[in-house]
């Protein structure tokens, strides 16, 4: 039983629809579309917008059909989200309006009769049904739906790293059978506690102890043989790198390194990316490098994908692989100038693009994606940054420095220089003395400092007199929140000791507040740090506003001109962009 | 659920469904309207006496059919105290209606009123073809019912007749108000209550009367809406004719602008398969301002052939058809939408302000 394809009209059928926006239907007595004669490729969307899974996606799905077209293609695209522009009428030859679910698929391969199916521009929702379509007997257009399954489960992944001597962190599958204190104990906490089946981190959660731990898993999951619960050891400190890549039949095509500023810990969405890399070690980079040939050999891979990284010490551990592209692809594809998804969608068509230049370490300039938060509209919600992603949007900015890029793109999402007085409520000792340094710049920039009481502590203990205010808890004036009130502080850095630490209501009160002020706030510390630093070398002034193509046009002014500098003979200088971790 | 019944068109096709309603054979004219609510007035509107009806909506009934709440004397909100249409054509037929008003469901008043309807039909891809081949003679009946289309249920051509309420009755609205004589080609209900709301009395005429009699007290005439061709009413063109001599103000909607432009020298004709819908855009011809209106007809006013005197008042934005007629200096004017509305936007409401207002300053 095969629906029929009706076009979306608003009129009715009183007069005829010219556009080819449609939807399917099991009702209809005949099929309404208008074909043409070109070999037909089935692009899927990334349906409705939520946290995880918005625009980036789009961007993907509307870029592979203009280089399928591009390649006399005709494309149908199914989709079902109307504020997406691969959901404009005019982007592909036929756009059904419908669930991107197996059935649907099903039906209008049936229908179609595709080339193939591209799969891996659409995000998760589409990339799950590759299994199921291939099972089904439906051509996958790129990477084989077994490479797809292999990297999306747990277990094969697993074991596909240790074949090929890739670290991953220790991880364990719960099924309610073991004893949780052993598996604790195998793991060491902190572990990180989620579904076996990642869907953008839904249901994620850090936990430090076995105590919160039993809570956590009798409150929060099904456990079951069926529904086992993975538990992960949790990498403090280590700095967490993407790779974003497309390759051919195994081999590396065009690859970019990504750098967050924040720890891991942060979820890859919400954390604040750099391009290139400006802290990593050579070696850690040319590891990683490493890292993305023997998966995307091993896996086969063809057409785009991501690997995300923990790097510590110059040791590298795989935390995921995606065969599909990711949400930084279009940020990277702005970065170098290369369109990844251009070149992946050509690559799984078998016409791979000759003569393609690759940067990624060696660009001219510095680009930063932020995430753009909408705490202000969520009322009650806690405004910090965990292993679920909570940001909206993003926004990249590129700048000559990291500094330039950093505070532009802050200021793209909203973030206001401070010019009166800075709150700083910093959890623990060691983020307390990481963050001397930057408390120190904020004194020198003329900023009154406002402090809680262990951190106002602290600071004058290492000579930096502030103004102490006092957490809620404690019951006396000046409180955090009055002082907020005041208007006299136009930054707060609240440093939550934990990531999970979202019981502590005196945090929570201090950053809600600022956020239903507008006030800016960082809750991480390797961003605030920088964010300082960024404050104190740079002027507002400073920050140079120019179109994308300036920066482009000079990356190809001086790539042209380099070739005279470095004498016949002389040995390559390391990339510039590179620097040794202090 | 198996089907059992069937709509059979004059091309061959055949469009099973199942009955509900009435389960009794009709043929006639078939005719879509694409509207998506406003069943309970387009089905009790006389204009579309001897067609079966397609709503192109999928799903009708929702919200049931409510009880006749008096408003002015007149049970609103329905057009005419019975079920006009010949037969109704439906994709589904929701029986469990939800509604604050409704008494009973749309079967239920189907049934009640003897009128045969079909559900499970393809609407979309029978709208598509009446569109493309233009109106069809149909006939709804059984599954196991012979190919060949029967005789018309009724006389397709003319239907004024069987519409028109008999007897002369007064609707007064206000003591010191004009008088105003109401023909009734099968008149909707909400044209009585604009004009009543309006201040002005009413006086309800079948469209035999002779209102050129002079016993009627008339200001002002007033041609209704009503089913089949204006052509085939020829003894009430004339007479209308005979009462444009008199000077006096005269306003048509839908068959009443067909009407007038026929009883003034101007010539009408058979739309390929008419407007019925409530968003048909309309302009304004002397501001170019646009309105969207209701509407419900097979036949139009030929634009290139209007009457000695008259401009083209408005004009179809669609399909550039006539759209009403005004004369330059005598106060005779008439649209072929309706801008009483029930069901569909009342934005023309205006008009009626404009002629009463005409009425009153003459």
């Amino acid at each position: 039983m095969t629906p029929v394809r009706r076009q979306i009209d608003t009129l009715a059928a009183e007069y005829p629809a010219e556009t080819n926006y449609l939807y399917l239907s099991y009702d209809g007595s005949e099929d309404e579309a208008r074909m043409g004669g070109a070999p037909r490729v089935l692009v899927l969307g990334s349906g409705v917008y939520r946290i995880g899974s918005s625009v980036e996606f789009d961007w993907c799905s509307v870029n592979a059909v203009r280089a399928c077209r591009a390649l006399g293609y005709e494309t149908v695209v199914l989709n079902h989200n109307p504020e997406t522009v691969s959901t404009d009428f005019d982007v592909c030859d036929r756009l059904v309006f419908d669930e991107i679910s197996l059935e649907t698929v099903l039906d209008l391969v049936d229908i179609e009769r595709p080339e193939g199916v591209i799969v891996s521009v659409g995000g998760q929702t589409s990339n799950n049904l590759a299994v199921k379509l291939a099972r089904a007997g439906v051509r996958i257009l790129g990477t084989s739906a077994a490479s797809i399954d292999r990297a999306e489960d747990r277990h094969k992944f697993s074991s596909l790293c240790d074949e090929v001597g890739l670290d991953q962190p220790r991880w364990m599958e719960y099924t309610g059978e073991q004893d949780l204190a052993e598996v604790a104990a195998r793991l060491g906490f902190p572990v990180l506690v989620r579904p076996s089946y990642v869907l953008s981190g839904a249901a994620m959660r850090v936990v430090w102890d076995q105590k919160h731990l039993e809570s956590f898993l009798r409150r929060a999951a099904l456990v079951s043989p069926d529904h086992p619960v993975v538990i992960s050891r949790f990498e403090t400190g280590s700095k967490e790198i993407e790779v974003d890549a497309v390759a051919d039949h195994g081999e590396l095509v065009i690859w970019a390194i990504c750098e967050h500023i924040e720890n891991a810990g942060v979820h890859s969405g919400d954390a604040t990316l750099v391009i290139p890399p400006q802290k990593l070690y050579l070696e850690t980079v040319r590891r990683v490098k490493q890292a993305a040939r023997l998966l995307a050999r091993s896996l086969d891979i063809t057409g785009p994908f991501n690997i995300q990284f923990l790097a510590k010490n110059n040791r590298i551990k795989v935390i995921e692989c995606n065969l599909r592209a990711s949400r930084s692809a279009p940020f990277v594809s702005k970065a170098t100038n290369v369109n990844f998804i251009d070149v992946a969608t050509r690559v799984m068509l078998g016409q791979r693009p000759r003569g393609l230049e690759n940067h990624t370490l060696d660009l001219d300039y510095v680009v930063v994606k932020a995430p753009q938060f909408s705490f202000s509209r969520l009322t009650g919600a806690d405004p910090t940054l965990g292993v679920e992603m909570a940001s909206t949007g993003e926004v990249a900015c590129f700048g000559e420095d990291l500094y330039e890029a950093l505070l532009k793109s802050l200021a793209a999402t909203g973030f206001r220089r401070p010019r009166r007085g800075v709150l700083l409520s910093i959890g623990g000792d060691e983020a307390k003395g990481d963050f001397l340094g930057a408390a120190g710049l904020l004194k020198r920039m003329g900023l009154a400092l406002h402090a809680t009481s262990g951190t106002a502590a602290f600071l004058e203990r290492h000579g930096l007199p502030v103004r102490r205010v006092h957490k809620e808890s404690e019951g006396r004036s000046p409180s955090v929140v009055e002082t907020l009130f005041t208007g006299a502080v136009d930054l707060v850095i609240n440093i939550p000791e934990r990531y999970s630490d979202q019981e502590s209501r005196d945090g929570y009160l201090i950053r809600r507040t600022a956020v239903d002020l507008g006030i800016p706030l960082f809750t991480n510390s390797q961003l605030a740090r920088l964010a300082v630093k960024a404050l104190a070398a740079k002027r507002d002034d400073e920050l140079l506003v120019r179109p994308w193509s300036a920066y482009q046009q000079e990356a190809v002014r001086r790539a042209a001109r380099a070739p005279e500098r470095p004498a016949p003979g002389a040995r390559p200088a390391p990339p510039r962009a590179l620097e040794r971790e202090a | 659920m198996p089907a059992d019944w069937k709509l059979v068109l004059e091309d061959g096709t055949v469009w099973p469904g199942r009955s509900f309603g009435a389960g009794r054979p009709v043929t006639g004219e078939v005719v879509f309207n694409t509207g998506m609510t406003g069943y309970v007035e387009a089905l009790s509107d006389p204009s579309y006496r001897g067609q079966i009806l397609v709503l192109t909506y999928p799903l009708i009934g929702n919200y049931g059919v409510p009880r006749a709440l008096l408003d002015t004397g007149l049970p609103h909100p329905f057009e005419s105290a019975a079920v006009q249409v010949l037969g109704l054509v439906v994709t589904r037929s929701e029986p469990r209606y939800a509604h604050h008003a409704a008494s009973r469901s749309l079967a239920a008043w189907l049934a009640e009123a003897a009128v045969p309807a079909i559900e499970g039909v393809d609407t979309r891809g029978l709208t598509r073809r009446l569109r493309a081949l233009g109106t069809m003679r149909g006939s709804l009946c059984p599954a196991d019912a012979p190919a060949a289309l029967p005789e018309d249920t009724l006389d397709m051509g003319r239907l004024v007749p069987a519409v028109s309420r008999p007897g002369v009755h007064r609707f007064p609205a206000r003591p010191d108000g004009k008088n105003l004589i109401l023909v009734d080609c099968g008149a909707k209900h909400n044209i009585l209550r604009s004009l009543l709301s309006r201040g002005v009395n009413v006086v309800r005429v079948p469209w035999d009367h002779d209102f050129l009699a002079g016993d009627l007290c008339g200001d002002g005439l007033f041609l209704s809406n009503g089913p089949g061709d204006p052509a085939r009413v020829p003894e009430l063109v004339e007479r209308i004719r005979l009462y444009l001599e008199s000077g006096r103000p005269v306003f048509g909607i839908c068959l009443g602008h067909q009407l007038l432009a026929l009883a003034a020298g101007g010539r009408t004709f058979r739309l390929p398969y008419g407007h019925r819908s409530q968003n048909q855009p309309v302009v304004d011809r002397l501001t170019g301002r646009g309105y969207i209106t209701s509407q419900n007809h097979g036949y139009g006013v030929d634009a290139a052939r209007l009457p000695a005197g008259f401009y083209e008042w408005f004009v179809n934005a669609n399909d550039g058809t006539n759209e009403g007629i005004r004369h330059a200096r005598r106060p005779w004017m008439s649209v072929q939408f309706h801008p009483e509305a029930y069901p569909g936007p009342v934005e023309t409401g205006v008009l009626f302000d404009e002629f009463v207002q005409v009425l009153n300053e003459t």
